[in-house]
């Protein structure tokens, strides 16, 4: 497929995705739910400062707050593309009856799943800038709380490369969980979900990678969410890494998934086309 | 293969995993078929009878177990990617497309999809929605949709990129007996150039005889007939076909099957009256002895009883043994 004709299936599948996840209701409704959805994950923070807040010394629980702050709202990306993209299967599939006439377009289901997670990063950047823009009138404007969070001041040659290396990461791995969906019975369910849970937990975003079990460390270290979440906090100056390392494995590893998202992808279509699961029905 | 076949099968096989300890389903029992450029060639079988299973292999969802399919002379399992610019595929009573998005916006999205251009596809989208009676609805959400109405959307989606083979599995589903009659109107004039071909699934008997240049039975994955359906009817012009109405109806329709010299039999229900329309292929005007005997056995008078030319369901009959009700 030519690269003019993908670039337009994905332009026309993201359009598609927006207009469904957008046009559900209307638009007062939809945009205080888009509002509401970070403010609820907003209050989740909340109550991690407080537990932060019986960490000793007033220095380290500030910083350590910040960390969550900026560590939750980036989580977002992951949270929204791996769940979207894992449930995006079932629902074309079962509901809406249209997969298997994507499967055989010319370009089949790669510009459709890729146009699809970009909807996800849209939704997800939307709420970074709510959370983060609450986060700080919250704590520091309205609390007082002198959380180290200088928005202004972010690295945005940092914040940007790395948020742009990190959400092409998480598309492919949406694209590897969407290719996994076309062949899974009933996984789609918690496809998605587990593998946010996953990174959740190991990717760095509450916890040290430092605080965990000492055999979970290598795991929390091969994930590329990780260093993602890394950078992010280094360009909002809130921990001192190696960049360049960072960015490098950051790159490296995107590109790795990309290339393992595309053998499952034909792992996952020749098991279809075997066992004619492009427009099985789930009937639970 | 031939230049001009659209569609070609050889030895076509596909077998499913039953149910364990079941063996295997044979859906394709080695099927050769062959479809020539400008035909409407017509599948006829009852549920079942692989008709899907065809498609699907065609339309490169499937992979065979073993044998060969061509579409326009390519394989189908080693260049799917270029039959897929080749044709498109409607399959009836299913959901066309988005509900919460109008019916320009779910053709937009399959035209983009194909690689229309903008202006191409705009013209398109007018002249299929004008053509399939949609130019009142073009902004209604699909949701919104009678469930005719959505057939006909999913008939413009199969259109949309103009194929040059279109599979169409039940297409009339759910069609009131105008709009199939639109329908069978605008596949005519599509195809009036020559150069298109469609494959057809149907259960309905007088929409095949009408639009099929040509028509297979297939039951049980085997292809039992192969021809236009005037010579499939012209075959059966030595076999009476009778039509006998009778109350109450037989309650053991396979005793009156076992007899000796029918052929096939179909039994059509009539819940209000009670009353059944048998419709009966037989070797030889013979049979119609024991046949009213039996009848009388079962407790059932003849209400009415009429000899017919041979239908393309008669033609169904005598070949599967059954009728598709």
């Amino acid at each position: 497929m030519a690269i003019a004709d993908f670039a337009r299936s994905t332009r026309e599948s993201f359009l598609v995705g927006w207009k469904i996840e957008s046009n559900w209701t209307d638009p007062v409704l939809f945009a205080t739910y888009r509002l509401v959805q970070p403010l609820a994950s907003l209050l989740i923070v909340a109550f991690i400062v407080i537990i932060g807040g019986s960490l000793p010394g007033p220095g380290l629980q500030k910083a350590y707050m910040a960390r969550i702050i900026v560590s939750n709202a980036f989580f977002v990306y992951v949270a929204q593309i791996t769940t979207n993209m894992g449930w995006l299967v079932n629902t074309d599939r079962s509901r809406y009856e249209v997969l298997k006439n994507i499967y055989i377009s010319p370009g089949t289901l790669h510009p459709y799943f890729v146009g699809r997670g970009l909807v996800s990063v849209v939704n997800a950047t939307i709420s970074v800038i709510v959370t983060l823009l609450f986060s700080v009138a919250v704590f520091n404007g309205i609390l007082n709380l002198q959380i180290p969070i200088n928005l202004l001041s972010a690295n945005l040659l940092l914040l940007i490369p790395a948020t742009l290396l990190g959400v092409a990461g998480l598309i492919a791995v949406g694209y590897m969980l969407a290719a996994v969906s076309i062949v899974s019975n009933r996984l789609e369910f918690i496809l998605g979900e587990s593998v946010a849970g996953v990174f959740f937990l190991l990717g760095g975003v509450i916890f040290p990678i430092s605080a965990l079990p000492s055999w979970v460390q290598p795991m929390s270290a091969a994930l590329p969410v990780t260093y993602f979440l890394d950078v992010v906090r280094d360009s909002f100056g809130l921990s001192a890494t190696n960049h360049l390392f960072d960015m490098a494995y950051l790159a490296l590893s995107t590109v790795a998934i990309i290339i393992v998202g595309i053998l499952v992808f034909r792992r996952a279509e020749l098991r279809a086309k075997r066992l004619g699961l492009f427009d099985r029905k789930s009937e639970y | 293969m031939k230049r001009d076949l659209s569609i070609e099968t050889r030895s076509l096989r596909r077998l499913f995993k039953g149910v364990p300890g079941a063996g295997d389903v044979v859906a394709l029992d080695s099927v050769d078929l062959s479809v020539e450029e400008g035909e409407i060639f017509g599948l006829l079988g009852p549920n079942g009878a692989g008709k899907t299973t065809l498609i699907k292999i065609l339309a490169t969802l499937l992979l065979p177990t073993s044998g060969e399919a061509y579409v326009k002379g390519l394989e189908v399992v080693k260049n799917a990617p270029k039959i897929r610019r080749l044709i498109n595929l409607v399959s009836g009573g299913e959901t066309p497309g988005y509900g919460i998005l109008s019916v320009k916006e779910n053709l937009w999205f399959f035209s983009q999809l194909y690689g229309l251009s903008r202006d191409g596809a705009r013209d398109r989208i007018k002249q299929l929605t004008d053509q399939l009676g949609l130019d009142t609805y073009v902004d209604s959400r699909m949701s919104k949709l009678s469930t005719g109405y959505k057939q006909r959307l999913n008939l413009a989606r199969g259109f949309i990129n103009n194929p040059a083979v279109l599979f169409l599995d039940e297409p009339t589903l759910g069609l009131d007996v105008l709009s199939a009659k639109q329908l069978r109107t605008f596949i005519r004039s599509w195809m009036a150039d020559g150069t298109k071909t469609v494959l057809l699934t149907t259960h309905y008997m007088a929409e095949a005889d009408e639009m099929c240049n040509r028509v297979g039975i297939i039951d049980r994955g085997k292809v039992l007939a192969c021809d236009t359906p005037q010579r499939l009817k012209m075959k059966l012009a030595s076999r009476p076909s009778w039509k006998i109405e009778i109350t109450p109806n037989i309650q053991d329709l396979d005793s009156v099957r076992t007899i000796q010299g029918i052929v096939g039999l179909s039994e059509t229900s009539n819940i209000e009256t009670g009353a059944s329309t048998l419709k009966l292929v037989l070797e030889d005007e013979s049979v119609m002895s024991s046949l009213l005997s039996k009848i009388s056995q079962n407790g059932s008078k003849v209400l009415a009883m009429s000899k017919s030319e041979p239908t393309l369901e008669d033609v169904y009959i005598s070949l599967v043994g059954r009728g598709l009700q």
